[in-house]
């Protein structure tokens, strides 16, 4: 056995040109699928981080009234002691931040023109830690007494034709329904990954609720994010203990995590993944057709020796076990190649990221509709990394397996004469 | 050249076994490409219809002031006698070609009321017949219900006939503000309740003939929109650009689904990713060719020497073995677009029937696909394969060009 | 007095002479004596401006007297024809007749312009009890469209009102509110109305063209114009009902 194992490695030392080439195409059959895997599934991460920090957070708090009525976001049923909740929450050390927000209706006028806007009433100081609208923001945040700066979707000072330090009328009723309209200075505009954000989003401080909505201080929504998970579904798990011991502790505010709040794209999400399935297949069986191939032609043509082992009295079925452990060797060292670059890919994709303009090359593509641009970053597939190097091993030892068939049953002469 | 060509197909014969492995090999990369294209067309373009039908179609025409304001649905925004531009355009040979279907539709946003509950909802108005080939509601009505076919009868997705307690025979009060401001109602027959499975079309949609729109928003005889459908999705652009000269109408905006809508981009994104996808196979099924030739090379080491020392240049050895790569290229290519195209343009007549693959799926696609099979994409196939058989064949052809005469002719 | 605009209701006037030093209060009292007929019957002519674009709307109104809204508004305009509005207290149903059907108007539609003008159906449904809700004070004199007038201004005792704060300018000899300016909590000015023209009907000095500007948006401006008014005619109660408007 061993001498068989010597003198595979050998020939393949010997040919070492076509070793090479044989292997290459396995190490870059499974690196690219390996890199395509991490950067699709960081795609869809992404996206959901991004919908997660930008509008929906980890868990969402209302009362039962509000829940109720909340299409059309109704002022008067706000919750009572925040701050006892806030506290409650922040106990939690899944928990990271806490931050309230009250949503309201309104119409932005430039005196021409009017857009209907949906409003968020937001504390400047704790907002920051939930959400992350401050990194799409171009302009300023709310300065600390801001009691009229709004913050407004690019999209929206667009079709108002008005930039930041432009002042603008919001129009609203209070929390009594009173009618209410005040000039805003612009301090800022967001270009988010939420288009319906860029559209009719507006961002005012409470300070400035308070006065411009008489709000009070109410807060009708209050939002939860937890701490990061490399698992996303460890993350969701947390959600839904946090949320379980919550409504135990106060079971007449309604909640809603992001497997409800965000339904829609993880269905989406799910949905690709089968997807992902069916094409990953036909890119493996792509794949194996390409090692079989190789490790067939290598095979093939090397059968003339075959007729000199048999010559020198090797058995057939030595000869069989010789090929075959060619091709698995070819396969073992191709997919380990293969993996390494994979894992050093996803390694640099996992810490540095990477520009996701470049997918597109020149193509002009508008990415206004995406749920996520900017940088990716890859994710980490274990199994799908010890999968494929299996795929590329065992591939090849069943390529390998009919060429060695045959060199075994050959005559000595037939094989020397095989061309 | 000729003659270099020649002697490449006589030296793809001379090792029939070789020539056959690489190009069943790429042969079956290149089938896998024109189906996957095939599906993947039929998927695009599945996606495109779907994603159009209920907003703006491939190509719709509206004013400009709509358009500005669209995603507010305005109804008092109107074009002014639609039928003569629908005429017009209908009596351009050139754009007639093209056209699959062309009609009116407006659409409006409203809170729906019944017995206290409320529920905001879309009215799709259209002419029912057109409709049927275009929304295709009536595709998921439920049993019990039936589809429109009078004035005043409405159809509704499952999620709002819920919300609002509906059922079918029950009477649906739509009031809303009218063209001219006002406040009017008219009331519909529920004859249908569709479930497409579709959460944007059951819990927000509700159907109803275009001429009680008009009635109910008091338009008069102007429409909100024209929706063209084209036979090709891929033109509209190209035919937005002709349309806008012919109507010739600076009130009016006429705009391609490319320019407006979410999917736009989604699908320009799909297109890019799945041409890396393509090359990638491609790439896969001839690497072979490389593999291949660099033993070719080896081989023939003495040959190249006398062919090289009887006159033949570098670029000349360089072309001959390019020449050898493109024709296993070639040949595998064409096996396998004819290979793909037989299983595509069964699926392109029978179609591709995905309904349990879908489940739940919230994506605005039909669950039957038909394939693409235009010419354009075979093209496209037969370019990606001969263009990586030419990219493989490179680095062994470099080799034997480079080659040292001498050395080649000592060698065994 | 019809009810339908807050403004008519407060512009009719009175017989009462000028006299020296009267509280906010005492004038709007004044005002008030408007209401001292038994019924109004007239046609109206309401034209929105909305940019350069302008709609006319025709109606036949008919109403009590008194404290409570009551009145019924029949537009006759073509594209409206045989439309009814039955307003009773706060309460607003409209009758469509191709439909044959009422509906009850409530919630954030009662914030939406009329018939498409910049008149709310909340505003024509507001009821009188101006000085339950606002401080009224005298806060001047001033000359308007020649005519001397008193300014009040009325500012929100509570919090549920449609406008924080209101300025009328009216007039010292017949007690007609010839302007009014809203404003909202901010103190940003929402609405003006002004009076374009007053007649004598019946003996009483009554506003019969108003002009209400939406002071949010350019060009937006509803006129409502009163012909053919008639006071105290008789009319039966019975009108002001559902079943009526049915019929």
């Amino acid at each position: 056995m061993k001498t068989l194992i010597a003198i595979a490695f050998r020939n393949l030392m010997r040919h070492k040109r076509r070793t090479i080439l044989t292997g290459i195409i396995i190490s870059v059959g499974l690196w690219l699928y390996i890199f395509m895997d991490s950067v699709m599934a960081g795609l869809d991460r992404g996206s959901i981080d991004n919908m997660i920090n930008l509008t929906t957070s980890a868990i969402k708090i209302h009362t039962e009234k509000y829940d109720d009525e909340k299409e059309s976001f109704p002022l008067k049923y706000g919750l009572q002691n925040v701050d006892e909740l806030t506290l409650w929450l922040k106990n939690d050390n899944r928990v990271s931040a806490v931050a309230p927000r009250t949503q309201f209706i309104g119409e932005l006028s430039n005196y021409e023109e009017s857009i209907p806007v949906i409003g968020s009433v937001v504390d400047p100081v704790s907002d920051k830690e939930v959400f992350t609208l401050t990194e799409y923001l171009d302009g300023n945040y709310f300065s600390s007494e801001s009691t009229r700066e709004i913050i407004l979707g690019k999209e929206l000072a667009k079709d108002l034709n008005v930039t930041h330090g432009d002042f603008i009328t919001l129009y609203a009723l209070t929390k009594y329904e009173s009618r209410n309209a005040d000039d805003f200075k612009i301090v800022g505009t967001f270009n988010t990954t939420d288009p319906n954000l860029n559209k009719n989003g507006v961002f005012i401080s409470f300070t400035a609720a308070n006065q411009f909505l008489d709000l009070e201080n109410t807060v009708t929504e209050i939002n939860v994010q937890l701490k990061h998970r490399i698992n996303f579904n460890d993350l969701l798990a947390d959600m839904k203990e946090v949320r379980a011991s919550f409504s135990s502790q106060y079971p007449h505010l309604v909640t809603y995590t992001f497997a409800e709040l965000g339904a829609g794209i993880l269905e989406l999400v799910r949905q690709k993944k089968i997807w992902g399935v069916f094409m990953t297949l036909v890119l493996l069986l792509i794949a194996a057709v390409g090692i079989v191939n190789s490790v067939l032609m290598s095979v093939y043509e090397r059968i003339r020796e075959v007729g000199v082992l048999r010559a020198m009295g090797f058995e057939g079925s030595e000869i069989m076990k010789m090929f075959i452990f060619e091709g698995a060797m070819i396969g073992f060292l191709g997919s380990l190649v293969g993996i390494l670059l994979g894992i050093a890919t996803v390694v640099v994709l996992t810490t540095y990221g990477y520009p996701l303009e470049k997918i597109y090359g020149d193509m002009y593509v508008d990415t206004s509709g995406f749920p996520m641009w900017g940088t990716i970053y890859g994710e980490w597939n274990i199994p799908l990394i010890i999968g494929s190097f299996l795929f590329g091993l065992i591939t090849s030892i069943l390529a390998s397996i009919p060429p060695a068939k045959k060199a075994a049953q050959m005559e000595v002469t037939q094989a020397i004469r095989f061309i | 050249m000729m003659y270099l060509l020649k002697m490449a197909f006589r030296n793809i014969n001379r090792n029939r076994r070789r020539s056959i492995l690489a190009f069943t090999s790429v042969a079956l990369a290149i089938m896998f490409i024109t189906f996957f294209r095939g599906f993947a067309g039929g998927m695009l373009k599945s996606i495109v219809k779907n994603s159009t039908k209920n907003e703006t179609g491939h190509i719709r025409i509206t004013t400009k002031e709509f358009h500005e304001k669209s995603r507010f649905v305005p109804v008092s925004e109107n074009i002014p006698e639609p039928e003569k531009i629908i005429t017009q355009i209908k009596n351009d040979a050139d754009i007639r070609k093209e056209l699959s279907i062309i009609t009116e539709r407006i659409n409006f946003g409203v809170l729906l009321s019944n017995e206290g509950n409320n529920k905001s909802a879309m009215a799709l108005a259209g002419d029912p017949e057109i409709e049927k080939d275009l929304l295709l509601l009536q595709k998921s009505i439920l049993p019990g219900g039936r589809y429109i076919r009078n004035e005043r009868e409405t159809i509704l997705g499952s999620q709002i006939a819920e919300a609002l307690n509906l059922n079918i025979g029950d009477i649906l009060k739509v009031m809303t503000q009218g063209a001219d401001y006002a406040l009017h109602l008219r009331k519909f027959k529920v004859v249908g309740i569709f479930e497409t499975g579709l959460n944007v079309l059951d819990n927000r949609i509700f159907q109803i003939p275009l001429n009680d729109a008009k009635k109910l928003l008091r338009t008069g005889n102007e429409t909100q929109q024209i929706i063209i459908m084209l036979k090709d999705y891929k033109k509209s652009e190209a035919i937005a650009e002709k349309l806008r000269t012919l109507i010739n109408n600076k009130d009016l905006a006429v705009v391609s689904w490319t320019e407006q809508g979410q999917w736009a981009s989604m699908v320009k994104m799909a297109s890019v990713i799945y041409n890396y996808v393509y090359f990638f196979i491609a790439f896969l099924g001839a690497f072979i060719i490389t593999n291949i030739m660099m033993m070719v090379v080896l081989e023939r080491k003495k040959e190249i020497g006398i062919i090289k020392s009887m006159g033949i240049s570098k670029l000349e050895v360089m072309i001959l073995f390019l020449f050898e790569g493109m024709m296993l290229g070639f040949i595998g290519s064409i096996a396998g677009i004819t290979l793909g195209m037989i299983i595509n343009i069964y699926f392109a007549i029978k179609g591709f029937d995905m309904t349990k693959m879908m489940g739940s799926f919230n994506f605005p696609m039909d669950t039957v696909l038909y394939f693409d099979i235009s010419p354009a994409s075979l093209l496209n196939v037969l370019f990606i394969g001969i263009t990586v058989s030419a990219l493989v064949s490179m680095l062994p052809s470099w080799r034997a060009a480079r080659m040292n005469v001498v050395d080649s002719l000592k060698s065994v | 007095m019809s009810k339908i605009f807050p403004l008519i209701i407060i512009l009719i006037i009175t017989f009462m002479t000028n006299s020296f030093s009267l509280t906010g209060e005492e004038i709007l009292a004044k005002m008030d004596k408007h209401r001292d007929y038994k019924t109004i019957t007239y046609t109206g002519i309401m034209s929105i401006y909305v940019k350069d674009k302008v709609r006319i709307k025709n109606l036949k109104s008919e109403a009590l007297g008194g404290d409570e809204t009551k009145a019924i508004v029949e537009f006759t305009n073509p594209e409206d024809e045989g439309t009814k509005f039955l307003m009773l207290g706060k309460n607003l149903w409209i009758y469509f007749p191709e439909e044959e059907d009422v509906v009850k108007i409530s919630g954030h539609m009662l914030k939406e312009g009329m018939m498409g003008s910049d008149v709310s159906y909340e505003d024509a449904l507001e009821s009188d009890a101006l000085s339950e809700k606002y401080k009224i004070t005298l806060t001047g004199e001033e000359k308007f469209n020649d005519r001397q007038c008193y300014v009040i201004t009325l500012d929100a005792k509570v919090k549920k009102v449609p406008y924080y704060k209101r300025r009328m300018w009216v007039d010292k000899e017949t007690f007609v509110a010839l302007k009014e300016e809203m404003y909202a909590k901010s103190g940003k000015l929402l609405k003006v109305s002004n009076v374009l023209e007053t007649k004598e009907i019946g003996g009483r000095k009554f506003a019969v063209k108003v002009e209400m500007v939406n002071k949010l948006r350019k060009n937006s401006k509803t006129v409502f114009e009163m012909i053919d008014v008639v006071f105290d005619k008789p009319m039966d109660e019975e009108k002001f009902s559902m079943r009526y408007l049915r019929r």
